[in-house]
């Protein structure tokens, strides 16, 4: 990969590795540096990619590994505001926002094998592949990751609901 | 209400890298130096380069009468005079000799005076195929053509190689011919040398008609720090005679 290709490939992917890299750790900062040393690792990659899929998994599960990585060093920044990050992210319509802080409340086992369902579409062997898990455990994480998603949505539907009511 | 993909990648669609960690990314990898990937073609342009170093180096060497490299051949031994008006000059390093061409006998040593052949001494009639002049090309590794006898070598002869004899067939030699000994290819590992050489008379003062038959072609296997069968240091080839 010349310089030029790899100009391309972090235009075209820093932002795919960094939603991983916040699903994992929550923590812009932390995201940051993963996504940094996903791509610093990239530019010292000597083997030739035999597609573009094949480079996006790369970078994927090279994603995963430094993140699992990063969570278990000392430099990991344990406490961030999420609530007021959230509201840089300029959310068209209530229920993003509400998605957002319902995902990131999540238990961060669940949160990556969410977001490569949901926002990648990949299959959960694939899931299971980048994440190097167990098929099985990649479904069963998702199944309760829905059912807390679920629950927590509910509440925040109902309790918005009833602000509205109370309010007209 | 349950998440589903649409309002997933909306959602999460706003999570972006800022520009100025693209930049980062992009400003840091400058400084980093991207590891060399194995290709050919840079092993062929190190080959090449190597090649011309070399080329370079002879031709230096070439310039200096061969001086510049006397030192890695070792000690000069001896200096025979070829056929060809030019001088061999016998390089011993260890149990490596080494010939090298040139045009002119060393102004430091006097000249050798070959010793007129008699009978039970070992007389070294070889002479060198022709080489450009500074080659090293020409290398007998430990190879010196004896004949035991100074009579007249007549008709069929048998050459013994020694210690570890092979012969691939039979050849007469007449006492003053000149021999070129032509090393073709030879493998030394360790004290073991394989060499493929070519024995040629290429001048013989008896014999008017210069047949096909004057060449063999003759397999040498020995070990190179063993004493050979008459006690000297080198493996010869011995001409018996009747």
């Amino acid at each position: 990969m010349d310089e030029l290709q790899f100009a391309d490939c972090v235009e075209k992917y820093a932002d795919t590795v960094y939603r991983v890299a916040f699903h994992s750790c929550k923590n812009p900062a932390d995201s940051q540096d993963i996504v940094q040393n996903v791509f610093l690792k990239l530019y010292r990659e000597t083997k030739e990619f035999e597609s573009e899929e094949h480079l996006r998994r790369w970078l994927l599960r090279v994603a995963v590994n430094e993140s699992r990585k990063l969570i278990g060093s000392a430099w990991f920044r344990r406490s961030a505001p999420l609530e007021e990050y959230a509201g840089t992210l300029e959310f068209e319509a209530p229920e993003e926002s509400e998605l957002f802080l319902a995902v990131m409340a999540l238990p961060r086992k669940y949160r990556v094998p969410v977001y490569l369902f949901y926002y990648e579409d990949y299959p959960i062997k694939e899931i299971a592949e980048l994440t190097d898990l167990k098929e099985s455990t990649v479904q069963t994480r998702l199944q309760r990751a829905r059912d807390k998603l679920r629950e927590k949505l509910s509440i925040q539907k109902q309790k918005g609901d009833s602000d509205h009511g109370t309010q007209s | 209400m349950e998440p589903n993909h649409d309002l997933y990648q909306k959602t999460f669609s706003r999570l972006k890298a800022s520009p100025e960690l693209k930049e980062n990314i992009l400003a840091a990898t400058e400084q980093t130096q991207k590891p060399k990937k194995f290709i050919w073609r840079r092993v062929l342009a190190v080959a090449v380069a190597a090649a011309l170093l070399f080329a370079l180096a002879m031709g230096a060497n070439a310039a200096t009468g061969g001086e510049l490299f006397q030192f890695s051949l070792g000690k000069l031994e001896r200096v025979i005079p070829m056929d060809s008006g030019r001088y061999a000059y016998f390089y011993r390093n260890g149990d490596k000799l080494s010939v090298l061409v040139k045009d002119e006998y060393p102004h430091d040593m006097e000249p050798e005076v070959m010793p007129a052949p008699e009978d039970g001494q070992t007389h070294n009639i070889i002479t060198l195929e022709s080489g450009p002049s500074g080659s090293n090309d020409l290398t007998v590794r430990q190879v010196s053509l004896k004949i035991v006898s100074t009579a007249k070598v007549e008709n069929t002869q048998t050459y013994t190689f020694s210690p570890e004899e092979s012969v691939d067939g039979t050849y007469s030699i007449v006492y003053g011919d000149t021999v070129a000994i032509k090393v073709l290819s030879s493998e030394v590992s360790e004290n073991i040398m394989i060499a493929d050489v070519t024995v040629k008379v290429i001048d013989s003062p008896t014999s008017e008609d210069d047949s096909d038959e004057k060449s063999v072609s003759v397999t040498v296997d020995y070990q190179g720090s063993e004493e050979s069968a008459d006690g000297g240091e080198q493996p010869v080839i011995e001409a018996e005679t009747e």
